[in-house]
């Protein structure tokens, strides 16, 4: 595979990005490289709809890639940059990614010990995924229930469309804005076959398959599991980055 | 989408500071297409899904990430609508042996993209998402503002006017609600005399919001337009494609 690669002058990071997987639903990943590194941490990120995090997530692979560990993100198939229709998507086929992208980090970096973190449905994915089930991983904000996520994503989508200050993040469980969300959402699923977040569409394959498998029960690894304390998206980048430094001594 | 599309992630520029992704068809022509929607390819799924429809018609394209955007690195330049970004992109086309393109821009890019045509001459056509009339005001105005020295950039409309002049083919999509949109067709359709319209389209697709703004124009429709557009100058036909 073709790929690109430039070292980062602010960082001193290199950057490489290409595509890995099998066609047609090749995925585009990104390696972050030290000089001489000694570690690897596999980012399955939040589907493009949740995108609150990320951010934080590129703060987090500065910090540990300064730290001396390679950093690999990817795009599942069917979302950002690499191939694969979006309606597709289940969580099933995002474990397989996260098989896939394990196998491309092993491969592309030549790390010896690897850890993952899993954020949103990455978590579960992470969870589910077959290749993974040795490696340490760090949960953070999982979606421990699809519906509730979708009506949060839905109240977001509310509060801009009706010009409302904030995200529609508070949360106030069973108030109108709840119904109103709830309505909007299963009138949107109903009639396109996808509900529509700023663009990133959740379809009603990836919602019929992450109520088949919740994170609580699909947490059968072996290796170690570490969940983020809740808390503010910035603040949890110092608990989350130790975790994963944490979690390569419980190896 | 099947995928006879080939996409190759690359750097560019003069210490790689641009980040892109190339899609080629089977049967890539030598119209080209250069692509830079805003705020950044992984914030805007509408760009991926552009170059490979126009890769699959035979046009190769280039998506990439505006400077101090997405994983491009920040502009020297530090203003907003700097056409170097294009520029770059044009050049790296231009490697790759591709002869002549069309530039598409939208937003922010929609605007860099204009101030980078005015200096090429291997342009084929101009396709604006949501250009804006007007430079931003406020905190971005103080980064847009020319150094002490510098001549005073150019208004919009004055680099429209120039682009049509050359006649250079411009498409400007936008959505229903977009107000630019109609200051546009109000000072170019209603001048007198009339500008010489030959070379632009104005294309009105259905709004959507996108992250609060209402006049985004809708994803599939947007692609629609661009796409037929760019077959018809590059004098392929899209009737091949799943539109």
């Amino acid at each position: 595979m073709t790929f690109a690669e430039r070292v980062d002058p602010r960082t001193g990071l290199r950057e490489r990005f290409e595509y890995f997987g099998s066609p047609p639903d090749l995925k585009l990943g990104q390696l972050l490289s030290p000089a001489s590194p000694s570690r690897g941490v596999l980012i399955a990120g939040p589907i493009d709809a949740d995108r609150a995090l990320r951010p934080q997530i590129e703060e987090i692979s500065a910090t540990l890639g300064g730290s001396g560990h390679v950093v690999a993100r990817f795009d599942y198939r069917g979302q950002g940059q690499s191939f694969g229709e979006t309606g597709d998507l289940t969580l099933e086929l995002m474990a397989e990614d996260v098989s896939e992208a394990i196998g491309w980090i092993r491969e592309s970096a030549a790390v010896e010990h690897l850890a993952m973190l899993g954020v949103g449905l990455g978590a579960t994915a992470a969870a589910m995924a077959e290749g993974a089930s040795q490696l340490p991983l760090v949960i953070w904000d999982p979606v421990t229930d699809i519906d509730l996520f979708l009506r949060g994503l839905a109240r977001s989508k509310l509060s801009i469309e009706m010009g409302f200050v904030g995200d529609g993040a508070s949360y106030d469980e069973g108030s109108l804005a709840d119904v109103v969300a709830d309505d909007l959402l299963n009138e949107e699923l109903d009639r396109a076959g996808f509900f529509d977040a700023g663009g990133f569409p959740v379809a009603s394959a990836i919602v019929d398959s992450a109520r088949r498998h919740s994170l609580s029960d699909v947490m059968v690894r072996s290796a170690e599991t570490m969940i983020v304390p809740f808390g503010p998206g910035r603040a949890m980048i110092p608990d989350t980055v130790r975790l994963i430094q944490e979690s390569f001594h419980k190896q | 989408m099947t995928v006879s599309v080939t996409e190759t992630p690359v750097f560019f520029g003069q210490a790689d500071e641009f980040f892109g992704i190339s899609s080629s068809g089977p049967e890539a022509g030598s119209l080209g297409a250069v692509i830079c929607l805003t705020p950044s390819m992984a914030d805007n799924p509408v760009g991926s899904r552009l170059a490979r429809k126009l890769a699959t018609a035979g046009v190769p394209a280039l998506r990439f990430d505006l400077a101090g955007h997405g994983h491009s690195h920040e502009s020297r330049h530090g203003d907003a609508w700097d056409g170097t970004s294009f520029q770059a992109a044009a050049e790296w086309m231009r490697e790759m042996a591709i002869e002549s393109f069309v530039l598409i821009g939208g937003t922010t890019g929609a605007n860099a993209c204009l101030t980078a045509s005015s200096a090429m001459t291997d342009l084929r056509g101009l396709v604006f998402n949501r250009l804006s009339t007007k430079r931003p005001v406020g905190r971005v105005s103080r980064i847009v503002r020319p150094p002490r020295g510098r001549p005073a950039t150019p208004t919009v409309i004055s680099q429209l006017q120039d682009v049509i002049e050359r006649g250079v083919p411009t498409l400007v999509v936008s959505g229903a609600a977009d107000t630019d949109q109609a200051r546009i067709r109000r000072l170019f359709g209603d001048r007198e005399p009339p500008l010489d319209r030959t070379s632009l389209q104005m294309a009105t697709v259905p709004s959507r919001t996108l992250k609060g703004f209402r006049s985004v124009p809708a994803q599939e429709e947007f692609v629609d337009v661009v796409v037929r557009w760019i077959s018809d100058l590059a004098g392929t036909t899209p009737s091949d494609l799943a539109l």
